[in-house]
């Protein structure tokens, strides 16, 4: 079982009246409420809890990428990542894994393959490359890519960056949307022929599990609500997998849960309610206006979100909307309470899902970096070490890079 | 109301496109907006004067290769190929809204297509200091869209529009979706700032024009009906004053008699 701490380093400090005087968290948002001497904080603090949960043994840490928000401030994971390459390459076995880097933003896609390459590099082979599409907020908004173009670009640059991986000669690439005389990424990367690659997403269509199939990647269901919204998703991931005649090894998902530890399943409940509760409704708190442009999905996921009730990430939201705390941790949308009573919920999340890469999310939203620090030190004490054997041996770690245990590169 | 028909025209290979078809006389194109082909009293009414050809935006209505057609320059000579395949050399085209962008772009980029040109608050311009509105953030929020496109929210022209969705499960489902997939093949064209080039090849139109415009459009203001007419010097401009982004909706007879006036008294060559 491998554990990846993620950080989403929300802003922590909007207003109280947020919600009622703003409309959406992300893109109309005016950035005269962000503070630049906070921001300069909260930065630091974020990339302390990453390098705590380095030190800890965490198997990864993960960064993403969104726009024009203050529910992530990672536009760039990349930097965040390379703020943490070093300490991951002198580190006893932690990965770094780049969650997103939103393929159709970048021009050329080649900037992907060159970034990937130098942070696979600098950390000796212990990168971890993720290719999201990108929410629409993220992509048609902040980005203004064309909703209809957007997974033609998606595809396209994933063509051009594996081939650009695994070329050891300069070639031409004539894309629809990319066109150059010469490809040439130098610095190409240490893992051969190419870091294990991961497809995060959030809509588990069939399309998406079949193209990850077909390639042999990792999904990786990014949601925020929980272990039991999930359960269908994972269900008709594995019913995919079967039907393709593939194996049902857990390694092949990934799976985000937002998690919250303290010493007693009480205390648990007094130190993060509110800081969750930020998280849903401030951090979280995306206007209609934004949330979805015409074209981001085919005709025919619109047609089968329209009929199930658990079908997009907005039906997640409308189910947990008004749920209390005990509600919120009775239906999986949290992971909380005592190291114990957290080590059973995990166990019967990662059972239930079949799930070998667990993604934990420690600091959520207003959280406070001592709460910050404590629940990823808990989760990496007391959590962690109970519930790593979970596969055993039963099944051959995949999409995972071959760590040796020493350091890649000495220190001189 | 007649009936129109639901023609198929294959424009080439790979590429069917449908278009209602009804009554008889001389040709009219009517390319439709971003909400998508509905057959109204409008163009039920221009169907007792007119041929009416009301073509299917590419990627709606049942129409095939919409992928064959990726950018504006291939939607420009897709309708070359549909008309070639309708057998129209030159005719006459109204365009509202989005089919407004591009009926003027079909005029400019060779005007000996269009003969007589009707823009009805139409898109494909761009002032800075007063923007088009996002009609594709509304989507999610219906009441918003609705108050932005008409001016007596309570007009019988807006209450149907408003009342349109149908009670049944299924049937409210596919109504959403053709919705969805008509913004979203219109998205496509218009995506971001719906100002492709079209001021700098409008000075090619020859055809004879009239800009017909809600006084109270709240999608695409009416300085665009102005700047329409700055553009195209010797247009003809009817401002309706009661109206919003869809004028031939809540005035119909007065948007219908500037319509059929127009192109009555249109002068055959210029």
């Amino acid at each position: 079982m491998k554990f990846v701490f993620m950080n989403l380093m929300s802003y922590r400090d909007l207003p109280e009246d947020f919600t009622e005087k703003h409309k959406s968290v992300y893109i109309s948002i005016p950035n005269s409420l962000y503070d630049p001497e906070k921001g300069h904080e909260m930065y630091n603090d974020f990339i302390d809890q990453y390098e705590l949960a380095i030190d800890l043994g965490f198997d990864g840490v993960g960064v993403n990428e969104h726009h024009a928000n203050a529910y992530g401030m990672m536009p760039s994971p990349n930097i965040i990542a390379a703020a943490l390459a070093r300490k991951v390459r002198e580190s006893e076995k932690t990965a770094l894994i780049v969650l997103g880097n939103s393929l159709a933003l970048y021009n050329p896609p080649i900037r992907v393959a060159e970034e990937l390459a130098m942070l696979d590099n600098i950390t000796g082979g212990r990168l971890i490359a993720g290719f999201p599409v990108g929410t629409s907020m993220d992509t048609n908004y902040a980005y203004g890519v064309n909703p209809a173009e957007l997974r033609p670009r998606y595809y396209e640059a994933h063509d051009l960056v594996m081939k650009a991986w695994k070329e050891r000669e300069v070639f031409h690439f004539n894309g629809k949307f990319n066109q150059h005389r010469y490809v040439n990424v130098w610095t190409r990367p240490y893992q051969d022929p190419h870091p294990p690659v991961w497809i995060p997403g959030g809509a588990a269509s069939q399309e998406t599990f079949d193209w990850v199939a077909e390639n042999d990647y990792q999904y990786s269901y990014l949601s925020f609500y929980g272990h039991e919204f999930a359960k269908d998703k994972f269900d008709k991931f594995w019913k995919r997998r079967k039907e393709l005649g593939l194996d049902m090894n857990p390694y092949k998902v990934g799976f985000v849960q937002m998690i919250c530890i303290s010493e007693t399943d009480e205390k648990a409940k007094e130190e993060y309610e509110e800081h969750v509760n930020y998280f849903f409704n401030k951090s979280f708190h995306v206007s209609p206006e934004f949330t979805e442009a015409p074209g981001y999905r085919t005709e025919k996921s619109v047609r089968a979100g329209l009929q199930s009730q658990y079908g997009t990430e907005s039906a997640g939201a409308k189910l947990r909307a008004g749920l209390s705390w005990e509600q919120m941790v009775e239906k999986g949308y949290v992971i909380a309470g005592s190291p114990e009573s957290v080590v059973k919920q995990i166990r019967k999340a990662i059972k239930k899902l079949h799930v070998g890469h667990f993604i934990a999310l420690l600091n959520h939203g207003s959280m406070p970096h001592e709460l910050a620090l404590k629940n990823i030190r808990l989760m990496g004490e007391e959590v962690i070490p109970h519930v790593r054997d979970i596969w055993g041996d039963e099944y051959e770690v995949q999409n995972w890079p071959k760590i040796e245990q020493t350091p890649a590169v000495q220190k001189a | 109301m007649s009936t129109p028909k639901l023609k198929t025209v294959k424009v080439r290979d790979c590429i069917e496109a449908k278009v209602l078809v009804a009554g008889e006389g001389k040709p009219l194109v009517y390319l439709h907006g971003a909400g998508g082909l509905q057959w109204d009293d409008y163009l039920d009414r221009l169907s007792q004067h007119y041929k009416v050809y009301a073509p299917y935006h590419i990627g709606t209505g049942g129409s095939v290769g919409k992928d064959e057609v990726r950018d504006w320059w291939d939607l420009v000579l897709y309708y070359y190929e549909l008309f070639d395949a309708l057998g129209l050399e030159t005719v006459d085209v109204i365009g509202h809204s989005f089919g407004g962008m591009v009926a003027a772009e079909l005029a400019s980029t060779n005007p000996n297509r269009v003969r007589n040109l009707v823009l009805v608050c139409a898109a494909g311009l761009w002032l800075d200091e007063t923007p088009v509105k996002d009609v594709f953030t509304m989507l999610n929020t219906p009441d918003v869209l609705f108050q932005h496109l008409f001016a007596d929210l309570n007009s019988p022209a807006a209450q149907a529009f408003a009342n349109a969705m149908p009670e049944e499960h299924e049937a409210q489902v596919d109504f959403i979706v053709a919705q969805n997939t008509a913004a979203a093949e219109a998205a496509k064209f218009m995506w971001g700032i719906p100002d492709k080039g079209l001021s700098r090849r409008i000075h090619r139109v020859t055809a004879n024009t009239c800009i017909i415009w809600g006084e109270k459009d709240a999608l695409i203001p009416v300085d665009y009906a102005y700047e329409f007419h700055k553009k195209l010097p010797g247009s003809k401009v009817t401002i309706m004053e009661k109206s919003g982004h869809y004028p031939q909706a809540e005035e119909l007879e007065a948007v219908l008699a500037t319509t059929l006036g127009f192109l009555q008294a249109a002068p055959v060559t210029k």
